[in-house]
């Protein structure tokens, strides 16, 4: 039988979930094993330790401050997205209306009109690229898995 | 009508079918969980009530990706979980614990209670060190009292992998508090 194994069954026995076959075996292992016992010893302090721990409870008021700012954030994400979704619509609308006007104005050299074409192009361009890499990460984020200690 | 009383299945059709006021249920009941979930990974008490309160709206908006036939909470669970790590991950921060995060259980005697906070400010300290993934695998182990079993599938791991990152988290939160003790 490896340590690796008694290491196991250190666990189980400090916990209370071995069984009683396996509790002897332990038990009988660390009559001779230094290092066992000595870890044994410190994990059953620190099990005492812990069982007199606990965490503060939220409080009454604490729960009733949650519940509220939940609804309110909640409320307030709808607000964003119509907000966005305007904005978007509005700036688009704004924005391509302003180029038409810039494009079709004679008296705009042409080497601006290609200068602000090439820069929107660029953005545009750019624009695309991050969307693209923000949904490629959020597709392989390595957090989505398991967290590896 | 909802209740505390209803089954979170039945509060998540209720709520997937449009009645808001069943969502309160879920949240009522998970609040205290999910925040001390997002405590233990974040071990800071405005962060977690900001990423717990972020993963009901999450959970809240995808509803209709859940599968009613199983747990609401392990679902739940990864999604704060990935919340809080991407925060981490984010802040590249990881606060140190409050002192006031925990409380020493009603001490037997005055003498003890000397004793008590003494061993508060160590275990704190030695909690404060730990990397969430430890302080998380104990605050569930210790503060949620849940058993190998529960916590491999809020974790989605086997139980033998739960062992092992506890048996580590305990030896690193021992060799922490002796450190501190010194």
């Amino acid at each position: 039988m490896t340590h690796e194994r008694f290491k196991h069954l250190l666990l189980k026995v400090v916990d209370g979930v071995a069984s009683d076959k396996e509790r002897q075996e332990f038990l009988a292992h660390i009559r001779f094993c230094k290092e066992c016992r000595c870890e044994y010893g410190e994990f059953k302090n620190l099990e005492e330790l812990m069982s007199t721990i606990k965490l503060k409870d939220l409080s009454e008021d604490a729960r009733a401050a949650y519940a509220r700012s939940l609804y309110n954030r909640l409320e307030r994400g709808l607000g964003w997205i119509f907000l966005s979704l305007g904005a978007i619509l509005l700036l688009g609308f704004g924005g391509f209306m302003l180029i038409k006007e810039f494009i079709i104005n004679p008296a705009v050299s042409i080497i601006l009109k290609i200068g602000v074409c090439a820069v929107l192009a660029g953005l545009i361009v750019l624009l695309v690229s991050v969307l693209k890499e923000r949904l490629f990460v959020r597709k392989y984020d390595k957090y989505s898995k398991e967290v590896k200690l | 009508m909802v209740d505390m009383n209803t089954a979170d299945a039945e509060a998540i059709r209720l709520t997937l079918s449009g009645d808001k006021d069943a969502f309160a249920v879920i949240v009522a009941r998970y609040t205290e969980r999910a925040y001390r979930m997002a405590l233990y990974v974040l071990g800071n008490e405005q962060d977690a009530m900001d990423v717990s309160q972020d993963a009901f709206i999450r959970a809240y908006r995808n509803l209709k990706r859940f599968d009613v036939s199983r747990p609401f909470f392990p679902w739940f669970a990864t999604i704060l979980r990935n919340l809080c790590y991407n925060f981490l991950r984010r802040r590249k921060r990881k606060q140190a614990y409050n002192i006031e995060d925990f409380q020493i259980a009603e001490p037997s005697s005055p003498s003890s209670s000397g004793i008590a906070v003494e061993t508060k400010i160590v275990l704190n300290r030695a909690l404060a060190g730990l990397s969430p993934q430890d302080r998380e695998i104990i605050g569930k182990f210790y503060f949620e009292d849940l058993s190998y079993k529960k916590i491999a599938d809020e974790l989605g791991v086997p139980i033998g992998t739960v062992m092992s990152r506890l048996y580590y988290a305990r030896k690193h939160l021992k060799d922490r508090m002796l450190k501190g003790e010194r």
